[in-house]
């Protein structure tokens, strides 16, 4: 819904330019860049702005990898910067080892990752997977629908991060191409109501001759499991601080894109669809055709996949008939994408008892279309009435080409 | 001898072994930066030895990370520290080893020398994986036995000459890269020192005699890493811009042999049929040293 | 001779102090540590050979304290040196490189 307010601020841009303005609002003191199809854009822009002289007090480094990429953030994050960069996909599985160290060291380094399948087969057009294998890494995911999401929440995951019950890294998860490709209108931060809404960083523990601290020793069994148990702690801490720096933002610039989970027209909803990121636009559209009939079909975005809102995801889906979960993605081997099996899991031991069945689709940039859409909720009305017949499976396999 | 600058940034307590190079490496190059500096270290024998949660011997602000990524931390520390306004005087220093350094570091070094960074990297060669156990790196020297390139009945030990890890880095057009050794300590602390107030990235490549891995009793590291420089086949340098300045001339060659014979991993050249030609080869490369860099 | 008072006054003193605090240190944000604070590990236990100075061959020179890996080897306020037993591990390097053959190495009687 556009806020009647913003439609004079709008503007036609790029998706990833809207993306590098907003993290320019953010003041980064340091950016790491290197280039990645469909992330490339994003660094592009934020590297114009510093040849423009735009964002104050920040080094952009063009680094010789995304491993150095996020490295050169650990570094920097220890000396007290606000740190910045953006990839996808490979770039992202690359810094794999980096990223369970930065949460462990507990940096709050954020990231825009735009969202790419995995090689091979190599494929530069989006789904899940590259975000979806980094779900263990300690980082808080939010996955957004629109670019205006996409730029609104980079300043809202830095305040969450950077707040000192937390301290994790974060990732905004934005579709690669349909987000960071599209040219579509939206409202730019304004730079004094970020200002006013992200308060600078200053973290307790910096690198500092004058007070020589040692960071990144080594845990023996007798610690070890202390500091993965702070960091859950700190990742629990997360749940409410999403929701309630949703609300401030929406306090400072009136537009609210959902906290953890995010319904529409989900109150009195039968059925209803969860899924993650822009594939919900094309949902919301079905959900309006069938609502146009009288059905009651409803969507259930899941904004925040780390932490994973577990009660809001209760809450929101205990009064449906049944449940489908569109998974941009699958755990190879389960036959079964992420989103779905967790929402299984945290099921299991409630009082809901409703039929879940779950849909990996879209892989590799598949486009998907309405009439699909039509035929999983066709599915679940099924499943609803008789009882599971298919548990998940993949959508629209092209059964010719195998 | 005059006295050194008697303050010790390292403190006592760690669990290096009794003899520790990497103990000399860390304690001689923070005799050159004194405290103003930050140090990054890479995993390895210097990081687990000195830094058991809850405690540490440093004495200067620290950092460990990842085993491959020290350059690549160190250069988001000094970029951070420009963009704050902090850098002033803070040195940035990483200290590797070899393995860390030659190896697996090798991109994010090169990328840091690259870029430019205000920094000094500190590679301590001690020729092998030994925090995992003695094990071959591309620092390791020719005929070396190790425990993933032993000697036997149809090897002499590893089959390759060491990397030559300054040249590459002289080639990134550094300001100043040096080799020294720990068994020159007035020598290593002077050209650290040097490096870091050089503005830009400089190396500093110190060979340093590990007793456990290379087999010889604790008191000789030093000893031992004096005669690698004896025999010359350790050449000490410092480049320019990838121009050699300086080296240290050894008057009087001593033969190879010599080295070889006080470590248990060069053993096998001693006792193996056909030894004798590889010491010969061995004694070729110290001359060729001798003679490409000046030595005598 | 071995004193607390002996090592550097870089390091905290209350890592000494409190000794029962600070060894029950709580895992932390970070995993961050004091300066200095392995103090706490009196490595001098793990010593076969004991180094003995003759001050009467000593001159003073101080490479002994140059050349100890483990920082073990104190400047005393006349000149000579003395040996910090709470963390020598008895490499006998200093002995080694001793330019006056003033450092003896005795066998430690456990």
């Amino acid at each position: 819904m556009i806020n009647p307010a913003d439609k004079e601020k709008m503007v036609v841009v790029e998706g990833s330019y809207a993306v590098a303005h907003s993290a320019k609002t953010c003041h980064p003191n340091v950016i790491s860049a290197y280039p990645i199809t469909p992330q490339t854009h994003i660094v592009e822009n934020l590297a114009q702005f510093i040849a423009d002289g735009k964002i104050p007090n920040c080094e952009y480094l063009n680094v010789e990898s995304e491993f150095s990429a996020i490295s050169s953030l650990i570094g920097a994050a220890a000396v007290g910067a606000r740190t910045y960069s953006a990839t996808t996909s490979q770039g992202l599985l690359l810094m794999h080892e980096a990223l369970f160290n930065a949460s462990g060291m507990r940096f709050p380094i954020i990231m825009t990752v735009t969202n790419r399948a995995v090689s091979a087969p190599i494929n530069i057009w989006n789904d899940h997977q590259d975000a979806i294998a980094q779900r263990d890494t300690g980082w808080i995911q939010l996955y957004v629908e629109d670019v205006q999401e996409a730029s609104d929440t980079l300043p809202q995951i830095y305040k969450i991060a950077e707040d000192h019950e937390i301290m994790l890294p974060g990732m905004v998860c934005m579709d690669g191409y349909i987000l960071s490709h599209v040219y579509e209108p939206v409202v730019l931060l304004e730079q004094n109501l970020v200002d006013n809404f992200l308060p600078p960083f200053h973290p307790e523990n910096v690198l500092d001759p004058e007070d020589p601290k040692t960071f990144g020793a080594f845990a023996t069994p007798d610690t070890y499991e202390e500091f993965r148990y702070l960091q859950e702690q700190a990742m629990q801490k997360t749940l409410p601080k999403i929701e309630a720096v949703a609300k401030e933002f929406e306090e400072v610039f009136g537009r609210f894109h959902g906290g953890l989970v995010d319904g529409y027209m989900i109150e009195d909803a039968e059925i209803v669809i969860m899924g993650m990121g822009s594939v919900l636009g094309t949902v919301k559209d079905v959900v309006d055709q069938y609502r146009a009939k009288g059905e009651k079909i409803g969507v259930l975005k899941v904004r925040s996949f780390r932490p994973f809102p577990k009660e809001q995801i209760l809450e929101s889906i205990q009064n449906a008939h049944a449940v489908v979960v569109l998974d941009k993605n699958i755990s190879i081997g389960t036959n079964e994408g992420a989103l779905f099996t967790e929402t299984k899991s945290c099921l299991y031991n409630s009082k809901v008892r409703i039929p879940l069945v779950g849909y990996t689709l879209g892989h590799g940039g598949r486009d998907i279309r309405i009439e699909s859409i039509v035929k999983v909720v066709e599915g679940t009305k099924a499943a609803a009435k008789t009882g599971i017949m298919v548990e998940s499976q993949f959508l629209d396999l092209k059964e010719e080409l195998l | 001898m005059t006295k050194i600058a008697p303050k010790m940034y390292l403190s006592s307590g760690h669990s290096g072994c009794a003899g520790c190079c990497d103990a000399f490496a860390a304690k001689f190059t923070l005799m050159g930066t004194g405290p103003n500096c930050i140090v990054v270290n890479p995993t390895g024998c210097l990081e687990v030895m000195s830094t058991p949660f809850p405690l540490s011997s440093w004495k200067v602000p620290w950092i460990h990370s990842l085993f491959e990524n020290g350059s690549a931390v160190a250069s988001g520390v000094e970029a951070a520290l420009k963009a704050l306004g902090k850098k002033n005087d803070i040195k940035v220093i990483a200290i590797g080893g070899d393995g860390s350094t030659m190896d697996i570091g090798i991109g994010a070094i090169s990328g840091a020398f690259e870029r430019g960074h205000d920094f000094t990297y500190v590679c301590m060669d001690n020729e092998a994986y030994m925090n995992t156990g003695i094990q071959r790196s591309s620092g390791t020297p020719y005929d070396a036995s190790t425990t993933t390139s032993p000697a036997g009945k149809f090897s002499f030990g590893n089959p390759r000459p060491k990397k030559n890890m300054p040249a590459i880095i002289a080639a990134h057009g550094s300001p100043y890269v040096a080799t020294t050794s720990i068994g020159f300590p007035r020598d290593m602390i002077r050209k650290v020192k040097k490096a870091t107030e050089i503005v830009g990235p400089t190396y500093i490549h110190s060979h340093a005699p590990c007793t456990t891995g290379w087999g010889f009793d604790t008191s000789k590291t030093l000893e031992i890493a004096k005669l690698a420089v004896e025999t010359g086949l350790w050449p000490m340098y410092e480049m320019e811009y990838g121009e050699i300045m300086q080296v240290r001339r050894i008057k009087d060659p001593r033969p190879v042999e010599e080295y070889l014979r006080t470590q248990k991993r060069f053993k096998h050249l001693f006792t193996m049929e056909g030894g004798e030609k590889e010491i010969q080869k061995i004694q070729d490369s110290a001359d060729w040293n001798i003679k490409h860099y000046g030595l005598k | 001779m071995t004193t607390e008072a002996n090592q550097d006054s870089t390091i905290c003193p209350e890592i000494l102090k409190n000794d029962h605090e600070t060894r029950e240190s709580k895992v932390t944000c970070c995993s961050v540590c004091k300066p200095g604070s392995t103090l706490k590990n009196k490595t001098g236990g793990w010593r076969n050979f004991r180094p003995i100075y003759n001050y009467e061959k000593c001159t003073k020179c101080g490479i002994c304290e140059i050349v100890c890996p483990d920082m073990s080897v104190k400047p005393r306020e006349d000149g000579f040196f003395e040996y910090d037993y709470d963390y020598c591990k008895g490499c006998g390097i200093c002995a080694n490189e001793c330019p006056e053959d003033a450092i003896g190495m005795i066998l430690e009687e456990k």
